[in-house]
């Protein structure tokens, strides 16, 4: 999953990515609607909206990834219908609250590092494949993603990963 | 005052509205005398720019907040879209937050005399239409685009009387004569209304509704003029109702002449 803040970004990213999140916390609802159009029917791959059940349905967008913080997985599926309703998560308590909420996948992290949040403590591999254990629902990594690192976070049990940086 | 009756009923995709004028919320003087002047309508169907709401700031006042919306039903417009899929895009918007399925689809290109694209107005139409929107199409007084739309599917047609805050009255009478006589679904007789003689004159002619803002949003007391208008809607759909006596070329006397005295 490339996490992208336009679509131009997002178009870049597309050939590489299964899946592209759009996430532009500062755009207004107007400017964050005219990305999520342009991305949505520019490429075939599927875009998820940071945050806006209103913009992702606005725009057929294949569904929403809620922030931690965000309304509960079940009132965006409420929302949503089949789209997709993913959550990033912090805990292991928290990835099993999206999961019986009804939230498609999780994202977890940071599992390192990360550029783009360079305050948060890293959760670490082993935390990644605690919360990985604790659901049956996909698990994404986050923070620090390089190539390198694929192969470790898969076997600790994430089904993917997604990633800013590593799709520039 | 009771507006409608069991017999005279005003339905619009399924919903019955109990007030035949329906209004706008541009232009008025202050929020107070909007509001003062919507109660004085007897209105329920109140037409909202989409383009006019902050959707940014959710702690923002916006008309959203000035009206209680318990009383009235919203019908977002898409009031200042050029093209079908400005327009498109921001009633997808509006349904998508929770505001209506319903929308006046306004496609105006043209500052001058606000005319709206008969040709985008059809393209949008038919894209939401097919996504379930309620649309209730703005047009010029065209017969042919007015049947074009019922037949795509659109809940009523909207023809203009004249150009938006024009004032000028009914000067496209024969054609929304014509579009009320082949219409199907109801006509709604849309801008350019100044008086409630001019609100009145559509109802006769048997429009189903007119749509009056800047008459009322501009006069010098919107909420006397308000109450005018509404008489003015009442009048004239109680004498469509009652029917009008045709016209004639020739003097009838008002006093009968038979059975009387003749004087010598």
């Amino acid at each position: 999953m490339a996490v992208v803040s336009g679509a131009s970004e997002g178009l870049r990213a597309a050939p590489r990515a299964t899946i592209l999140q759009l996430r532009a916390p500062g755009l207004s609802t107007s400017e964050l609607e005219r990305e999520a159009n342009e991305l949505v029917n520019a490429t075939k791959v599927p875009v998820l909206v940071s945050s806006r059940c209103d913009v992702a349905l606005a725009t057929g967008a294949a569904g929403v990834n809620l922030p931690e913080s965000d309304i509960a997985a079940a009132d965006a599926r409420r929302l949503l219908g089949k789209r997709l309703v993913g959550r990033s998560v912090h805990s292991i308590k928290a990835a099993q609250e999206a999961e019986r909420d009804g939230a498609d996948f999780v994202i977890f992290g940071p599992v390192w590092e990360s550029a783009s949040h360079p305050g948060s403590p890293p959760a670490g591999v082993a935390a990644l494949e605690l919360v990985a254990r604790s659901v049956r629902i996909p698990v994404l990594a986050i923070g620090g993603v390089t190539i390198e690192r694929i192969a470790e976070l898969r076997s600790a049990g994430a089904a993917g990963y997604a990633a800013i940086g590593m799709f520039k | 005052m009771q507006t409608i009756t069991a017999a005279d009923r005003l339905v619009i995709a399924g919903v019955e509205l109990r007030s035949r004028l329906f209004v706008g919320t541009g232009k008025y003087p202050t929020d107070e005398s909007m509001i003062a002047a919507l109660e004085a309508s007897g209105a329920e169907l109140v037409t909202v720019a989409l383009r006019r709401l902050d959707l940014d700031s959710p702690n923002k006042k916006t008309i959203l907040d000035v009206i209680d919306w318990k009383r009235y039903r919203i019908l977002p417009n898409t009031a200042g879209c050029r093209t079908a899929e400005e327009a498109i895009r921001i009633a997808r918007l509006a349904r998508s937050m929770g505001l209506s399925d319903w929308v006046k689809l306004e496609v105006i290109p043209d500052p001058r005399y606000l005319f709206p694209d008969p040709e985008e107005t059809l393209k949008a139409a038919r894209v939401l239409v097919a996504e379930g929107f309620k649309v209730l199409p703005y047009i010029n007084a065209d017969p042919v685009l007015a049947k074009k739309l019922e037949e795509i599917g659109t809940v009523t047609v909207m023809p203009l009387g004249s150009p938006i805050g024009s004032g000028q009255g009914l000067q496209t009478l024969e054609q929304i004569r014509i579009i009320i006589g082949e219409a199907r679904i109801p006509v709604v007789v849309d801008a350019g209304i100044g008086a409630p003689s001019d609100a009145a004159l559509a109802m006769e002619l048997g429009a189903d509704a007119v749509l009056v803002n800047t008459a009322i949003a501009l006069a010098k007391d919107p909420v006397m003029m308000a109450e005018a208008i509404r008489g003015g809607v009442e009048s004239g759909r109680k004498a469509y109702a009652a029917g009008r006596i045709p016209r004639r070329g020739d003097a009838s006397p008002s006093s009968p002449t038979e059975g009387i005295s003749r004087q010598s």
